[in-house]
Order: C-alpha cells, then structure tokens, then sequence
C-alpha cells in the first residue's frame, strides 16, 4: 500500500474500524463493505444511526452497501483518479480545504525543483524513457534536494506487496527546504497540485466515470460539509481500488484528498484500508512477501549497495526521520535469528544471507514454473490456481513442477492441478504431496487485522487425524535441515547452522510454542532475555533481539499483550485494552494531528492527543505517535539528523520532512502525482490524454498471456470481479459447506437488462464470457444493479463475476480467472481484476 | 424531469411487452411487480395431504350417510334385516379403513396415539380423531352384534349374551350424532385454515361434505343391495327417493359454496381441477344422477346411478383438496384475502 | 415473561448470518444448491429446514448515466413511489427482511395441532416439541404466515424455536447474536415493543412516514390473531415482504362451523326421514 505509505509514511489503515463510530460522514469506495466486511460495517452503520453520519457508496455497482448509504455514486470501472481527482479540484477551487492543517503538516508550502514539469499534452510527467519503459524520477524532487536520487531514492523492496508498512525510503531531509507559507509560489506543491487536477472538472468527472455531475457534487458536497475542526470524514477501500494497473495512484489520490481536507490523524476521520484475509496485515508484517524481511526492512539486494553488513546498514539508514532508526531494527532482527552467532559489530555472517536477484514476486516466479525455471514449491493456504490471474496459465505452471508440497485444510484447486482441465495424469510429471493442516480453531497464535491489531486465538480443539499446524510443519522441516546439515563445512551453510531454532513443544505431537515465538518477535534484551517494553529500547549494538520491531512490545512485560480481552464498554473509546495495535498500541496513526500546530485540540468533539503544557508532554485519549515529549513549537536545527529532524509540527513521523506528501518527490515509479487513465484493457479511448494506460503497467508479452488491445471490438464489455458474503476468496473453504453453498450455489454474471435485451438474455439464462486468455460459461443475473454508462452515446456494458468457484467442493463453477491477464501495477506488483475486456455470448458456446 | 430522462425512461419502462428482458428482481415498470408478493413464492404452506386424505373424507362421509339412513330407518320403524346389516358392516369396514388411511398419512405413523393425548375442541383435526374412536367403538359393538346375530360368532352362549348386552337402537341413537359429526368435519377441517378457498366458505364447507357424504351413503347402499339383489323393495324405494333429495340439497350446497368462495373458487375450475369438479362432480355426479333417478326404473340404471355418485362424490373431495393447494399456492388469493374484509372475522355471525 | 423478536429491516444488509447462525446451531441440512434467479436469494423461502430467510427485494431505480441527467427531477420521482419521499432513497433501494417464525399471539399452529405437540413454552413462544409431534402436517395449512412446514425426510414439522435451548441458559438466539447490525433484536416483548415505538418515530423524524411495526395487534394488522411476540419494523406494504395484510385465525369459525353443521344434520336427517314416509 504505497499509496498510503509514500504519502503518510505507514502502508496501514491510519484509524481503527471502531473508531469509524466518531465519524460525521464516511466514503466507501473501492470496496463493497457490507458485503465483505459484513462485521466491520457496524461500525458505519452505529455512525449513521448515532451521529447522522452520511454514507457514501462510490461502485459499479449497487451492492449490499449501496442499500446502506445515503448517496450512491455509480462510476465505470477503473475510473476512481478522475473521481477522486474531480474531489480535490473541487476543494480547492472552492476554498474547501483545511487551510491551516494543510499548511502545517502537510508539504503544501514546500517548493518544487525547476525541473520538474507536469503532466504534457500525453499524459506523461518528465523523465519518461520510451526505451526502458520507465520513468527516471530525478526531477520529481524538491528544490535543494540532491539530485543523484539513485543513492537515496526508496528501497522498492520496502514498498511492495498489496501490503501494510511504512516505507524503507530514505529522504535526505536537511531541514533547510524552500517553501512559501502563503502557498502562492508558483512552484509550491499546492500550487502544482492545484494546476495539475484543474482539468478535472464536474463535467469532466462525468464524461470519464459516468456518474452524473450532480451525484458527483452531492458527494462532493457531503464530504467538504463533514470536515474541518469540528467534523471528519473517513474513507474506506479495499480491493476495488488496489486491483488496478494503476492501485497504488487511486490511493494516493485519496490521500491526499484527506490531508487537503485534514482529516487524517484526527478520530472519525482517515483512511481505512480494509484487509482481506485474517491476518493479511500480519503475513506483510511479519513479512512473507519475497522482498521484505520483518518489520518491513529492505530485503538485501545484488543490484543495490549492500555487499557488505556496513554498506546494507549505512544505505538503508535515513538521514533523518524514525527510519533514521533502521541500524536498531536490522541488528535486532539479526540478533533474534543468529543468535550469538551474528556478530553486530563486524556483520561477517550477513556475507552469506540471501540476497535479490530480480523480480520474484508471484507472477514472475508462475511464469518460470511454466518456463521450467522452478523445480519445486510449497504451498501453504492459498489456492491460486483459482483465485490467481490467468489461473489457467498458473495451473499450467503447477503442472510443470516436479515436485509440489500443499498444505491445506481441504483438496484445494492447487493440489489437484495434476489432474484437472482434462489433463491425463499420466502425462503430469508433478509429484504431489498433500499434508493435512490445521485450522484457525485448532491451534493457538494471533492475527493481525486491518487496523493493524493483533489478536490471539487460543486453541479450542485438538486437529483432526493427521493435521497440524503450519508451524509444526515449517519447525519440524527446519530441526531436520538443521540436523542434516549440523556437520556442513560448506561457509553457505553457515546461516542454517547459526539460526535459531530451539522453540520449546508440547504436547504428544511436539507443536512449537508459538508464545515463545512471540515473544522473540517482540524483542528481549541478549544479557537476561527480558522482554523489552517497546522498539524505543532496541539497540544497534546487538545488546537486544527483535524478531519484528514494529511488533516489538506485544510481549511487553512477560505478559502477552495481544491476548487482552477487556471489552470495549469497560474502558475509554479506543479501547487500548483490546488485543495490541502496532507500532507501540496506538490506534491512531500520526494522532500528533488531531491538535492545532499549537498542540490544542481542533475542537472538543473532536479532541484525542494534545500537548499538556504542565506536564510538557503529549497526553490524551490514545498513545500519542509523537516524540511524547516534543513541544508544538520545536523546530529542527539544519543540522538536526535522526528524529530531531521532525518539527513539532510535524505529525507523519516516518516522512523525513514530518509532513504529509501532497506531491510524492520519492518513492513511486508511475509519478509524483496520479493520473486518470484507462485500464489496460478497456473499451474506450482514454478521454483525458493520449497516453491510454498508465505508462509504468508491467506487461508479460508471450504468447500464453495475450492482452485484449484498446477499443478491440471483439472484447467490447468492462469485466469486474469480486466477492459475495456468502464466499471465501477462491471458494476453496466455503464451497465445502453446505449452509454457505444453499445461499450462493451458483457462479453468475451480473448484467444490465439493456445488455441482456441486445442479446436475448433473460435471467439465469446461460451465457457464455471470454477473453483472448479463456473462457467460461454461467448463468445470468439480469439485474439493474449494473449500472450503463454511455461513451459518445454509445453504451459501455460492465459484467460482474463473482470469483469464488472452481472445480472442487459441493458446487461447482467454471473459473473465472481463467479469463484475466497476468499484467502488474508498478509499485506493488498487483494484478488487474476489477477492469478488463470480453466479450459475451448467449448460450454455451 | 428533463425530455431525455423521460424517454429513457418510457423507453425503458412500462410496457409489458417493450422487449425488457425478466430480471433478477421484479422492478416497478415490470409487469411482474404489480402482482403483489414476493417472487410469486406462496405466502402459505399448502397441505402436504396425499391421496389417502380424501380418500377417508370419502369413506367418511359414506359413513355417516349409512348411520343416518340405518338409524332413521330403525327408529321410523322399517325393519329391514339387509338393510341393517349391510349398515352395520358398513360402518366397521369404514372405521377400520379411515384410521388405516389417516395413519398412513401421518409423517410419524408410530406416533398415531399421540392424537389420545389432549382434546381441543378447537382443532378439527383433534375433534376428528376422538370422534373417530368413539364412532369406531359404537360401530364396532354394533357390529358384533350383527355377527352374533348372523352366527359369525357361533351359536352359543357367548353370542346370545352379545345380542341381548348389546342394545342396537340405543347405540344406533347414540351412534348417530357421531358419525354425523365425523361426516360434517371433514369440511370443518378444511375450513379452519389459512387457505383462501376453503377459509372463506367455513359456513358451507361443513354443511356441503355432510350432504355429500350423506348422498354417497344412499346410492352406496342402493348399490350394494342391489348388487346382493337384497333388501325389500320399499327399501329401495326410500332410497331412490332420498337420493334424489339430498343431490338437490348437495347441489344447492355446492352452489352456495361456489357463490361464497367468490373469486378464491378460481382453482376449482382450473384446468387441472375443473375435470375434475366440473366433469366428475358437477355433471357426474350431480346433473347426470339427477337425470337417471327422474325416468323410469330400472336395476341397471340405479346401479349407473349409484356408481356416478359414488365417484362424483369422490371427485369432489379430491378437487376440493386438490383446490386448496393451488389456493395456497397463489399469492394474489391469499393477499386479496386476507388484507381486510373477506377473511373471516371475529365478529362475523354465523 | 414473554420474550420475543424486534426485526428492524432498515438496518439489515442482507449478510444472511442469521440464516447461517440458526441452521449451525440448530444443525439444520441445507435445501439444496440451486440459483433461484430471484436476486441474491436462492433458498427463497421458510422451510422445515431453513427457520431464518432473508428476502431480497430489489427496486433500484432506473437512471441515465448522462450528462443531461435531471438528477433532482429523477430523485423526485422515485419519492413518489418510496414511503415518506424520504431523502435516503433517492438513488434507488435494495431492501432486505429477514424472516422468521412470528410467534402469534394466538398462534394459529398451535390451535390446530391436535397431538399438543405445540405449546406455548416458558418463554411465552410458541414451541413443537419434537418428541410429541406425529406429523400429522396440519398446523401447516393453518399457519397465516408460511412458517411451519414439515420435513418429508423426518415427517415430522419444524420451525424456528426462538432457540429455547440457548434462553434456558441465559443466552439470546443464535441468529440474533450474529447479526452484525443489531437488525435482529432479542428480548422481553413488551421492552422491544417501546423500542419499536422509538425507532419509529426516529425512521418518521428522518422522511420516512410511512415506516410501520408489523405483529402489534392495534397497528401492524395482525389483531386477528392477536398480534406477533416477532415484530418487524417495515417500510413497505406487508405484501412486498410475503407478509398477509390482516392474518386471521382460522379456527375463530370452528364454532360457526359446528352450528352449520348441525343445522346442515338436522335438515338431511329430515329429508332423508321424509322419503319414509309412505
Ligand atoms: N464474504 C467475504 N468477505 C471477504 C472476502 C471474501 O471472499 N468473502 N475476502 C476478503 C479479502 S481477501 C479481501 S481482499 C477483501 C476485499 O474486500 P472488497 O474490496 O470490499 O471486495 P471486492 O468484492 O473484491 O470488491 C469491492 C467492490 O469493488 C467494486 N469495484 C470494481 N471495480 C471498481 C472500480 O474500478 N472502482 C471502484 N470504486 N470500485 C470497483 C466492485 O463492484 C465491488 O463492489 O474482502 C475480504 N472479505
Ligand atoms: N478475479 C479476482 N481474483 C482475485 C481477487 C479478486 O478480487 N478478483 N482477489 C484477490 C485477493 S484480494 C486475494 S486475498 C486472493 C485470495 O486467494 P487465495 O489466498 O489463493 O484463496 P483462498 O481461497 O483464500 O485460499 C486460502 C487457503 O488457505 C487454506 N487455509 C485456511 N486456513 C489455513 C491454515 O491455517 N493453514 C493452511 N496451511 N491453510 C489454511 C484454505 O483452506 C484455503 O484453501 O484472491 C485474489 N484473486
Ligand atoms: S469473516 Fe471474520 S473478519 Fe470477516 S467480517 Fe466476518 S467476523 Fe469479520
Ligand atoms: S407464524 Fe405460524 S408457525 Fe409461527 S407461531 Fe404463528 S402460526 Fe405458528
Ligand atoms: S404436524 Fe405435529 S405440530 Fe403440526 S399439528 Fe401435527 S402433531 Fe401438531
Ligand atoms: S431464534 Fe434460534 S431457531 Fe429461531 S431463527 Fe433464531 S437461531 Fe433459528
Ligand atoms: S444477520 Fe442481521 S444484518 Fe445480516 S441478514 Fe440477518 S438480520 Fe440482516
Ligand atoms: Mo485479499
């Protein structure tokens, strides 16, 4: 979620969903939240009852969450920058946005270097190279900054995945920035954020998203009438805005549509990312994306300066900022897997570590299984070859491995590739190995969830037959490595032969002790192995462990803080006895701005951190995400490095300047500011610019993943997919169960009546979609909820398809993925399944 | 409204036929939508009922009509030894059946004694099973007695003791309001429910099963004596002439049914029931009997007769039933009936 | 004490965890996989085996997605047709009701059940005790309301039963402890009974004038039987949501019925007595 992280410097959800309860007006957009987050949308709901909330639903289609909101927007798939676009010009045009926040904390006055341009007739910002395919962003800086980026410019790695975090990027913030506080220069970030959105217009809202002008005002003007001191507006997103070639944008614009109206920091108001699976959150935390390690530090890398512990230390660490404080967390991280083994002072064992190579993120690494590039893989808890892009071409790869190990609860799509799509077995060379594994109810261990908080779970039941859990499998797999390679003489056997690996067990089936995992996670001192209160106490001279430092006080005290059950009526509103919210159990991120630049609350209805002059601290209602002791009115020396660069008026502590980024100088490939354009694959000329995609889209041109072109008439209709409440993801546990499948038994398109009546359809006839990957036949759901929208009078038709069937379960359904291209977002490598082109058919054809 | 909205609007709206495709929901511009309800699911549950139902509304009814016949016989005074016996046969035979046939429709068979557990007067159906065990034990004694008289039993002491212990006339008087009562209920149980067609018509629906019941009993009689070439011919006489009446009486009956039912006896003459009704009741079982007992007499033509009685009046019960489902199964009946004035009300008289 | 149900329909979202909740803890089969077809519900109705339904009723509005879009003239016209022109609905609506037993006053299932199968518990709910019931199948047609029903495969009837298991031990229906919005209140009838009067006159406060309680005897049109102890907060005429105007009991005129019954005897006994006559 770079999106979030470039522009506030942390990838997560900024408030907590309780905290959705103080807001007077909520926008949810990019995610159907009643449907998917059926429990989460209370909190909305409590609102509208509560407060007189206005909801606000901005989809293609009219869902289960539309029938909740008091404005329903509807807009063409892939659309969002133009609407959100259309939000900004229309607060700043019309003097809407919070002057003095936007002012203080955010880089608005800050001045742009001379060589940057905006956006050209194209639609391409400077530094577009035509031959790599990519931009060079040395222009996109602020004046005074130094311009050989390539030293300082983010660590891409920190960045990826469709993750939470904050950024690895370093800023080379040296306190001393050109800027102009009346915000009237015309190289000010705000007077080029206003230049740069000026095109987008009511009427230019329309004519790209469809949604009339006057949905798009009422929307526009709920949102300015709910915001400043004493109102917030919240936003909530989720997948309908990362699963674009161009996610990364849409959340940005967003972002910066909260800062311009000061809502971020402030109770009620902020960005609610909403995560997918249980601990979505957490398996990007605790990092199992390829190029990250926990804590989102950057994964070392060949291509980058880190041959050496040194040289990875020093060109990681920021100047100034709290990634200033990277050589605390990278050693503790090293302490906790190597033990006495690593050496902090001299690094030696790090020459052995793993390092990148390229691109091995899921789809690369699909395509080499199908290249014959990958021998083997394990699968633990995700059923792509349902649920994956082009699951087809994926099913493909699994097929070509020789060996395949799957750990599952049921006989997912994944495990039975070898004899799937008509396939002879015979002729399948993958040897599969399917291990029984346990469930969430069947063993103990916690989950981070969308607002960051960790939770625990205590097992409940023993796990059936032969199953375990995935730590019993990955700690037994690891002893026995260990004890295959404990007589190796080989120096690249070091790092197996030093880690870690002495959890204690119990039990008849010796599972691992996923408390003492924990609390290794949460850091201890290496003298006594005392736990340590919180990532304040780490140290960079191997004095303490810490297994994931933005975990680190989750054990604080001895005391598991994650299994806190206080309930919420028993203490104040943010409920900081509940379960653990990372970094440091503050609930809400950069909560600094919840007070004027003088450290008072905004207003008293909306009050949460403020500075208490007497005690000269910051107090309130939730952890402050601040220097506590800071004073409003401190400002940096030039020379100031570390987290004495950040002002006391600036609340995004992880941004080397402490503001918020209206204008992105570093950290993202596709601009410093977004863009509307249209989907890779799509029915209509971009009606804003030449250019038609966004630019920086990775494509995989071979001859198994062909893209439908632009306006190609043999594909004239928007596809867009997502879930049902009544399904999980790739169907791989609900269509297992028989309560669920009687309420969703079927896959089915959702489609217009005008679109029907051109083909003959009626409802729950069969029809038949495809696309230059594949195709599928289901049956049709003529229904009203799919809204038309109209390109030069003619009409652009959205199909709707739910995702979660496959050949397996009680129900059965064709794969819808089978129909989606494998193509990547720029920064976080996510594929496009809520906009792409087909055709559709009446029958089974 | 703006020109353009307006004729997106007509264009897409309104028309039945403006090539609007069926949808997932039921819009208000779709003709389907006037129709109230949901979906056109039914409102109410239909009777599971099978053919064993009407099957004993049938023997029922021919058993309550051959009480009636038997006892006024007995008490006016026309002593006839066939008669009686056939009578008496009759109602054991029909008493051993309609238990049989409710049982077996039961969900849970074995649990057939559970309907012993309470009386409520307000449940037909609990009515019916009491009434059908005293009505079973009466014509049970009386039929014993019967076959003590026929020397079934034997001559001996035993039978002779029967015949005296058991007062016929006595248990006949007794017996009477029962079996009237087992014939009338049968539509009583009808009537007591949510179902449109028979609700609207509880003042008719008990009255018009009794008449029928009572019409099938004399032509089932007239036909088994006859068969048996039994009886004496004043016998037959009565008969003719009772039947003939009580078809009248059935029919005006059926009549006043019909007038009452109003638009809710649609499903009577749909195209799966009217066959049914209108041939096999209506014309079989009513018009055509008519028509036979009004000429000269002959053995043939009464035996015609009884039988198109008989099955008319089997007709009727299963289109009555058979009705009731597709009542229940309409949403229009049930929300226009029950949303004011024609479901029957508390204060309605009787 | 009688305890019942306050099914508020304006803040459903139509996530179907009631449905769910009651047949997992009822341990209840499903009825089979089939698309309906009938928007997003496809086990579209009460059954033996579902005791919670969830009903889906679409209108959403028809609207051009142009630029001369009369916005306001097309808001406008869709109060017309939506209770109290309320502003909410501007953009088209997509309601959902989850159904359930209602609990009569004067239960008509009961009435008619001749095993005493049904009773009507401590709870004050209207409960078939399954040791009891011989399936006879005849509280079905009696019930105004579609609820009872029997299961072919156990003979037997089956409805909600207000989770008499869970009240015993204090805790509240399965169903109504799912529900994520607090659409399915639980609780003592006559409390539920003001909070439906509060919600209403909140729901009329906000534009909607038409919102109504469904199941209390003197507004919702359920007097014929006495009222319901499971009440609905509805937007919509009954009928939208399957629901009878003015249920009655149909075993008020089993008395009338025995009095025609016997006039009815009386008048065939005397014809009958006449063709004796010599
Ligand atoms: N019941 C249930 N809940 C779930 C899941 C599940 O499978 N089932 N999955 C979980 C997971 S893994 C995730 S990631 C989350 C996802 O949660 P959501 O993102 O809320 O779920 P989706 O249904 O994928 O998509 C949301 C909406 O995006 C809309 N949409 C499509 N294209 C666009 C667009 O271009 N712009 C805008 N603004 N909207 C668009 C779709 O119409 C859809 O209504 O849900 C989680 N919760
Ligand atoms: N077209 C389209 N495609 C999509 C999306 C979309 O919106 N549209 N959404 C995407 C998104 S956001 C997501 S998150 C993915 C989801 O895609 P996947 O993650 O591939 O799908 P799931 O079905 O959630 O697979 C989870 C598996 O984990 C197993 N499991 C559950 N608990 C455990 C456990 O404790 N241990 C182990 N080992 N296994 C366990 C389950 O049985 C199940 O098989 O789909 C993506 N694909
Ligand atoms: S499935 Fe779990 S995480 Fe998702 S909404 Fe329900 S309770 Fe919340
Ligand atoms: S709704 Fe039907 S099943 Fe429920 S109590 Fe009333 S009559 Fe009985
Ligand atoms: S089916 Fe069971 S509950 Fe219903 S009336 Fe018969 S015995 Fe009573
Ligand atoms: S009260 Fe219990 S039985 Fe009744 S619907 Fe709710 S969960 Fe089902
Ligand atoms: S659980 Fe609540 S919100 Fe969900 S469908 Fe049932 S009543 Fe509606
Ligand atoms: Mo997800």
């Amino acid at each position: 979620m770079p999106g979030l992280g470039i522009t506030y410097g942390r990838g997560g959800a900024t408030n907590g969903l309780q905290d959705l309860q103080n807001s007077d007006c909520i926008m949810i957009q990019g995610s159907n939240m009643a449907e998917a987050h059926p429990v989460g949308f209370r909190h909305p709901m409590i609102a509208k009852e509560k407060n007189g909330a206005k909801l606000i639903h901005v989809d293609p289609r009219f869902t289960r969450t539309s029938a909740m909101c008091d404005i329903y927007a509807p807009i063409r798939p892939g659309t969002d920058i133009a609407f959100l676009g259309g939000l900004i010009n229309y607060v700043i045009e019309n003097d809407k946005y919070f002057e003095e926040y936007v002012r203080e904390y955010t880089n608005a006055a800050t001045l742009v270097t001379e060589d940057y341009k905006d956006i050209d007739e194209m639609g391409l910002f400077v530094g577009w190279d035509e031959e790599q395919q990519m931009y060079d962003p040395t222009n996109w800086r602020y004046e005074g900054a130094p311009i050989d980026y390539a030293s300082v410019g983010g660590s891409q790695g920190a960045l990826s995945g469709d993750s939470g975090g904050g950024q690895g990027q370093k800023s080379n913030a040296d306190g001393d920035r050109p800027s102009d506080e009346t915000l009237q220069h015309e190289r000010c970030v705000f007077q080029i954020l206003k230049r740069h959105f000026s095109k987008y217009t009511p009427e230019m809202v329309e004519k790209v998203t469809g949604c009339p002008k006057e949905a798009f005002l009422e929307v526009a003007n709920a949102i300015t009438e709910n915001s400043g001191r004493d109102r917030t507006t919240a936003f909530c997103y989720a997948v309908g805005w990362t699963q674009h070639s161009k996610g990364a944008q849409i959340i940005r614009t967003a972002a910066i549509l909260q800062l311009l109206l000061g809502n971020i920091g402030r109770p009620g108001g902020g960005i609610m990312a909403l995560r997918g699976h249980a601990t979505i959150q957490g398996s990007t935390d605790i990092a199992t994306l390829y190029n990250i390690l926990p804590g989102y530090l950057p994964m070392p890398d060949v291509n980058k300066e880190h041959d050496t512990w040194q040289d990875y230390v020093e060109s990681e660490t920021a100047s100034s900022g709290w990634w200033s404080n990277f050589p605390k967390y990278v050693t503790s991280l090293m302490k906790a897997w190597y033990g006495d083994d690593f050496d902090a002072e001299n690094g030696e064992l790090f020459d052995h570590f793993p390092r990148l190579s390229g691109d091995h993120s899921y789809y690369p690494t699909i395509m080499e299984m199908k290249d014959g590039g990958v021998k083997g893989a394990f699968v633990f808890g995700q059923n792509f070859a349902v649920g994956g892009p082009h699951a087809r071409l994926a099913r493909d790869g699994l097929r070509n491995l020789d060996w395949l190990v799957v750990l599952d609860a049921y006989e997912v799509e994944v495990a039975t590739a070898w004899k799937s799509d008509g396939i002879d077995p015979k002729e399948c060379g993958t040897e599969t190995f399917f291990i029984p594994c346990a469930l969430i109810a069947e063993k103990d261990g916690s989950f981070t969830q969308t607002q960051r908080m960790l939770q625990w779970h205590d097992k409940a039941v023993e796990p059936p037959g032969d199953a375990r859990s995935d730590a019993w499998f990955v700690f037994h797999l690891g002893r026995r490595l260990k004890e295959l390679y404990k007589d190796s003489a080989e120096p690249r056997d070091s790092l197996l032969k030093a880690m870690t690996w002495d959890y204690p067990t119990e039990g008849e089936y010796e599972e691992p002790d996923i408390e003492a995992i924990t609390k290794e996670v949460s850091g201890y001192t290496v003298a006594d192995r005392k736990p340590v209160k919180g990532f304040v106490d780490l140290k960079d001279d191997g004095s303490t462990a810490c297994g994931g430092w933005i975990y680190c006080g989750v054990y604080a005290d001895g005391v598991n803080q994650s299994r806190r059950r206080k309930p919420w009526r028993e203490q104040p509103v943010q409920a900081s006895e509940w379960g653990w919210a990372w970094p440091d159990n503050r609930r809400i991120l950069y909560n600094r701005a919840s007070a004027d630049p003088e450290g008072k609350p905004w207003s008293e209805r909306k009050k949460l951190v403020w500075w208490n002059e007497d005690e000269e601290k910051w107090t309130g209602e939730d952890k402050p995400d601040f220097v506590p002791t800071k004073a409003p009115s401190y400002r940096p020396e030039a020379d100031s490095g570390g987290m004495d660069a950040i002002p006391g008026n600036g609340p995004f502590i992880l941004q080397g300047d402490g503001k918020g980024w209206l204008f992105a100088p570093v950290g993202l490939k596709d601009g410093p500011l977004p863009v509307h354009y249209e989907a890779l694959e799509s029915p209509i000329h971009n009606p804003m610019y030449t250019q038609q995609y966004n630019p920086a889209v990775r494509k995989f041109e071979r001859p198994d993943n062909p893209y439908n072109k632009p306006e190609d008439p043999k594909y004239p209709y928007v596809v867009t997919t997502y879930r049902l409440t009544e399904h999980h993801t790739s169907g791989a546990m609900s269509r297992w169960i028989p309560w669920l499948n009687e309420l969703q038994p079927e896959l089915f398109a959702e489609i217009n009546p005008e679109l029907a009546r051109d083909k003959g359809v009626q409802n729950t006839d069969w029809v038949t979609i495809s696309t230059s990957r594949g195709k599928i036949h289901c049956k049709a759901l003529v229904t009203d909820r799919i809204a038309v929208y109209k390109d030069n009078g003619k009409s652009i038709h959205t199909i709707g398809l739910p995702y979660h069937w496959g050949p397996n379960g009680l129900v059965k359904g064709d794969i819808v993925n089978n129909l989606m291209p494998v193509s990547l977002e720029a920064n976080v490598a996510m594929h496009e399944a809520k906009a792409f082109t087909a055709n559709l058919e009446k029958g089974r054809v | 409204m703006a020109d353009a909205t307006r004729e997106t609007l007509q264009n897409r709206n309104g028309h039945p036929d403006n090539g609007r495709p069926e949808t997932s929901h039921h819009t208000r511009t779709d003709p389907k939508r006037d129709e109230k309800g949901y979906y056109g699911v039914p409102p109410i549950k239909a009777a599971h009922w099978t053919w064993q139902i009407p099957l004993y509304f049938w023997i029922g009814g021919i058993a309550a009509g051959v009480q009636l016949f038997t006892t006024l016989a007995n008490v006016l005074g026309h002593e006839d030894e066939a008669l009686t016996r056939v009578g008496r046969y009759t109602s054991l035979v029909a008493m051993i059946l309609s238990p049989i046939l409710l049982i077996w429709d039961l969900g849970r068979p074995e649990r057939f004694y559970n309907m012993m557990r309470v009386w409520k007067l307000r449940s037909p159906m609990s009515n019916q099973s009491w009434s059908l065990v005293m009505y079973g034990n009466l014509s049970g004694l009386l039929a014993v007695r019967q076959a003590a008289e026929d020397g079934l039993l034997g001559r001996n002491f035993l039978s002779r003791l029967l015949i005296q212990l058991i007062p016929a006339k006595v248990l006949s008087i007794l017996a009477l309001p029962v079996a009237l009562f087992v014939g009338s209920n049968t539509g009583t149980l009808l009537s007591a429910t949510s179902v449109p067609m028979w609700a609207r018509n509880w003042a008719f629906m008990a009255p018009t099963f009794l008449a029928s019941g009572v019409s099938t009993a004399l032509s089932y009689l007239s036909l088994v004596l006859h068969l048996g070439r039994w009886g004496e011919e004043k016998t037959h006489t009565v008969l003719r002439r009772a039947e003939r009446a009580t078809i009248l009486v059935e029919a005006a009956l059926i009549a006043a049914s019909l007038i009452r039912m109003g638009r809710w006896g649609k499903p009577l003459f749909s195209k799966e029931i009217a066959p049914l009704f209108v041939g096999g009741t209506l014309i079989g079982g009513i018009a055509a009997p008519l028509a036979l007992l009004s000429g000269k007499e002959t053995r043939n033509k009464s035996i015609l007769t009884s039988v198109l009685v008989l099955l008319g009046g089997l007709a009727f019960r299963f289109a009555m039933v058979h009705g009731g489902r597709q009542s229940a199964n309409d949403p229009e009946a049930y929300f226009s009936f029950a949303s004011g004035e024609n479901a029957p009300q508390p204060e309605d008289k009787v | 004490m009688a305890t019942g149900f306050l099914t508020d329909t304006t803040v459903c979202i139509g996530c179907k965890a009631c449905e769910v909740a009651c047949k997992q803890w009822n341990q209840i089969p499903a009825d089979g996989y089939e698309l309906s077809g009938n928007s997003y519900d496809n086990t579209r109705q009460l059954s033996g085996t579902t005791w919670r339904h969830v009903a889906f009723i679409e209108n959403p509005k028809h609207r051009r997605l142009t630029g001369d879009v009369d916005l306001v003239a097309l808001a406008e016209d869709v109060r017309e047709q939506l209770p109290g022109g309320a502003e909410l609905d501007a953009l088209g609506r997509w309601t959902f009701m989850s159904d359930v037993c209602k609990h009569c006053v004067e239960a008509p299932c009961q009435q008619a059940c001749p095993t005493g199968a049904i009773i009507r518990n401590e709870f004050d709910n209207v409960y078939i005790q399954p040791d009891i019931c011989n399936g006879c199948g005849y509280c079905v047609p009696a019930c105004p309301y579609g609820v009872i029903t029997q299961v072919p495969e156990d003979g037997r009837v089956f409805k909600c039963t207000l989770c008499y298991d869970r009240q015993r031990d204090g805790m509240e229906p399965a169903c109504a402890k799912a529900c994520p919005t607090n659409s399915i209140m639980f609780g003592e009838v006559e409390e539920l009974k003001k909070v439906a009067e509060e919600r209403i006159t909140t729901l009329r406060a906000k534009g909607y004038s038409q919102a109504y309680v469904y199941g209390t005897p003197e507004v919702g049109g359920t007097g014929g039987i006495g009222g319901n102890h499971s009440k609905f907060i509805l937007l919509d005429e009954p009928e939208t949501y399957n629901l009878a105007r003015h249920p009655f009991l149909p075993q008020a005129k089993v008395r009338g019925a025995f009095v025609t019954s016997a006039i009815a005897a009386g008048v065939l006994g005397a014809v009958v007595a006449l063709a004796f006559r010599d």
